[in-house]
């Protein structure tokens, strides 16, 4: 093996692995000061904002002290589960952003293409589902060995929460991935700016779907039943210090991941609205690479801010409630729009 | 590829020991699970990604939780002190050695579509030849088109249609039958 | 029309989307937050601070010692010979540490010598910097600007 295999199967990927993890690690570390920001001023507070100017620095003070509290393993835990239990939960958020299309490629003057991904992988969006169906495991692992009765209930509550709503997720993404015939991200942007609509309009009813299943899948308000920050107790309930922030960590990196992906699938990705990307890429490549990245982060922001306005103003459902609404509700309204879909596909949209 | 090939089976079989004669239910299912997610990057490496990542959503993300789920309930204490073996498992053992065998001859003798990897198409592509270049591009060019999803689904619904309907017919029955022994009143 | 209505208003979450106008509308409103140490807060007119007494005026009545419910002041009376000209005491003694704010030795006192000021940060390092005398007792009132006003116990503004 020469020097140049070596860097094309190792040493890029490494690379372009650390590139994209150095931005995906402050803005989920900015994402909670973002949302205890924003949060105050829906509710008339200001939030956190002595920690440097504006507060900026809030996560690093929360990180800090998080680091170093004491480790503690409860006597009547499973040791090895118990401290494995966090990767669980960690890992798949970040592994997610791999597969994620940020622009359209860069090519240099000499002829080299690259592309704004870590792997554009044929798989794709399936990568993403199925490797996030892992981090269940990280909820179910942490109640069950914390050797306590209180997390395994969390545990069991947010397990089946999980499973429930990560069927209608899965199809409405289906409905996507019909419409564009891929399940690779960047073909679902190419399909859009071809189309020249946003998957947003003719897949409406899965947006729908797809937004409630993914606050439901990250365990957000009003479907916050496995952590219930307020009163119930959760299965992350035994863990402190760096353990507990692993969850935390992975919660909001869900969330980002989750605002990207809602983006790249309805909102268009790097496309940029009112403006014919491929002209633009023809005439400046850098600009349009630049604008694109630009246009996602702020779509996926959108998605962000939508989140947290809801944890604003929405109270909690009952647990049967949400069962309900994942397996009686929001299960047949994604097989029906499934069947349109792919109706519209067969007819209008070939 | 073959040493990798090598590790891998023996990790997935260390796995599926594991599962058989571990004493804690909990370390079977745990063990299951990473054997389950090795035999995802055993079909990764067979260039199958749709099959590996079908096996990682399916097996591991969805049916593993149950399992798991259900052993935690129960009593993991009083299981650990149970006889783990009866008097089956000599019949059973050869049984599973007549199922070994005949599978290792049939895939002895089994014929292999050759499959133009990237490999063959980066040596073809040689500027001296250039009919072989030009007829190398275009199965560079047929395969960016033929992905994998595609491939499974058009061998689902053409060659294995019927077994895909049976199998999909069995899973219904099996599904009322679960609901019909969960719930009490129907 | 009812039944069409409430249809309308369940396909488009309705009563969702009122909640979301609502919290909305406080994204723009003034916020609530006081931003203490940059921004001094203005108390009320009558808030029970720190006792203060003013050495000047108060005649070593004991009143204040009897009233207190705490037991946190101590008032020493001058001897005998000075008392008949000069009735200020000799040593004051209150322990902040002990004192509820209740207000009882101002309104025992005759003289209106002892109030509450508007001093209200008291956190220490030692308990023992709790403990006043007739040396840190008094409170610097800002006479330019304030006068006391004996009836209502509180300082006003001149």
């Amino acid at each position: 093996m020469d020097f140049a295999t070596i860097m094309q199967y190792v040493g890029w990927p490494l690379i372009k692995i650390v590139i994209l993890l150095i931005p995906v690690f402050t803005v989920v570390a900015y994402m909670v000061w973002f949302e205890r920001r924003l949060l105050a001023f829906f509710q008339s507070r200001l939030g956190p904002n002595r920690v440097g100017p504006l507060g900026l620095i809030q996560p690093i003070a929360d990180g800090l002290k998080l680091f170093l509290k004491e480790d503690l393993v409860p006597l009547n835990s499973r040791p090895f589960l118990f401290k494995i239990a966090p990767i669980f939960a960690f890992f798949p958020a970040f592994v997610g952003f791999a597969i994620v299309s940020w622009a359209l490629p860069w090519v240099t003057p000499s002829g080299k293409v690259h592309p704004f991904v870590v792997a554009d992988v044929d798989l794709g969006i399936l990568f993403v589902l199925a490797i996030s169906s892992l981090s269940i495991f990280g909820i179910i692992l942490a109640g069950w060995s914390s050797g306590s009765k209180y997390p395994l209930f969390g545990s069991l509550r947010s397990a089946s929460q999980m499973l429930a709503y990560e069927v209608p997720l899965t199809l409405s993404v289906v409905a996507v991935v019909l419409l564009a015939g891929s399940f690779r991200l960047s073909d679902i942007v190419a399909a859009q700016q071809k189309m020249g609509w946003y998957y947003l309009f003719p897949g409406i009813l899965a947006f729908g779907v797809y937004l409630v299943s993914a606050v439901a899948e990250t365990n957000r308000v009003p479907f916050d039943l496995p952590e219930g920050e307020s009163e119930i107790i959760g299965f992350h309930t035994e863990y402190s210090g760096m353990r507990f922030a692993w969850y935390f960590v992975g919660e909001y990196a869900n969330v980002t991941l989750i605002s990207v992906l809602g983006t790249t699938l309805f909102l268009g990705g790097y496309d940029i609205p009112f403006v014919n990307d491929a002209t633009l890429y023809a005439a400046h490549p850098w600009l349009a690479s630049i604008l694109g990245v630009g246009v996602f982060a702020a779509k996926a922001a959108l998605f962000a801010v939508f989140f947290i306005w809801i944890r604003a103003t929405w109270p909690r459902y009952r647990y049967d409630q949400l069962l309900k609404i994942g397996w009686v509700v929001l299960l047949p309204i994604a097989l029906a729009n499934l069947v349109v879909v792919a109706l519209l596909k067969l007819w209008l949209l070939r | 590829m073959t040493i990798l090939w090598i590790l891998l089976a023996a990790f997935i079989a260390a796995c599926a020991l594991g599962v058989v004669l571990s004493r804690s239910p909990i370390t079977s299912a745990i063990s299951l699970l990473v054997g389950f997610v090795g035999v995802g990057v055993l079909y990764l490496c067979l260039k199958a990604e749709f099959v590996a990542a079908v096996q990682v959503f399916v097996y591991a993300g969805g049916i593993m939780v149950l399992y798991v789920i259900g052993v935690m309930f129960t009593d993991s204490e009083a299981l650990r002190l149970n006889r783990q073996t009866h008097m089956q498992a000599w019949p059973a053992f050869f049984l599973v050695l007549l199922l070994f065998l005949w599978m290792g001859h049939k895939l002895y003798h089994a014929e292999y579509k050759a499959v133009p990897s990237a490999i063959t198409i980066a040596v073809a592509t040689s500027p001296e030849d250039e009919a072989r270049t030009k007829q190398a591009l275009e199965a560079k060019a047929a395969l960016a088109r033929d992905t994998n999803p595609r491939q499974v689904s058009v061998a689902l619904f053409s060659d294995y249609l019927y077994p895909f309907e049976a199998a999909s017919v069995l899973l219904t029955v099996a599904v009322l039958g679960g609901i019909f022994l969960a719930k009490k009143e129907v | 029309m009812n039944g069409v209505a409430r249809f309308v208003k369940m396909v488009t979450f309705w009563e969702l989307l009122k909640g979301m106008a609502i919290t909305s509308r406080f994204l723009a409103k003034p916020k609530v937050t006081e931003l203490y140490p940059d921004v001094r807060p203005v108390l009320p007119y009558r808030t029970k601070g720190r006792l203060h007494v003013e050495i000047g005026t108060c005649i070593s009545c004991r009143m204040c010692e009897k009233a207190c419910p705490e037991g946190c002041i101590k008032v020493f009376q001058p001897s005998k010979e000075v008392f008949k000209t000069d009735k200020r005491p000799v040593e004051f003694y209150l322990s902040q540490e002990h004192c509820l704010h209740c207000g009882l030795c101002v309104d025992a006192c005759p003289t209106g010598s002892i109030h509450h000021s508007q001093e209200f940060e008291m956190a220490v390092y030692n308990p023992d910097d709790l403990l006043f005398d007739k040396e840190t007792l008094p409170y610097d009132l800002d006479l330019k600007h304030f006068r006391w006003n004996w009836i209502e116990n509180a300082p006003v503004k001149k």
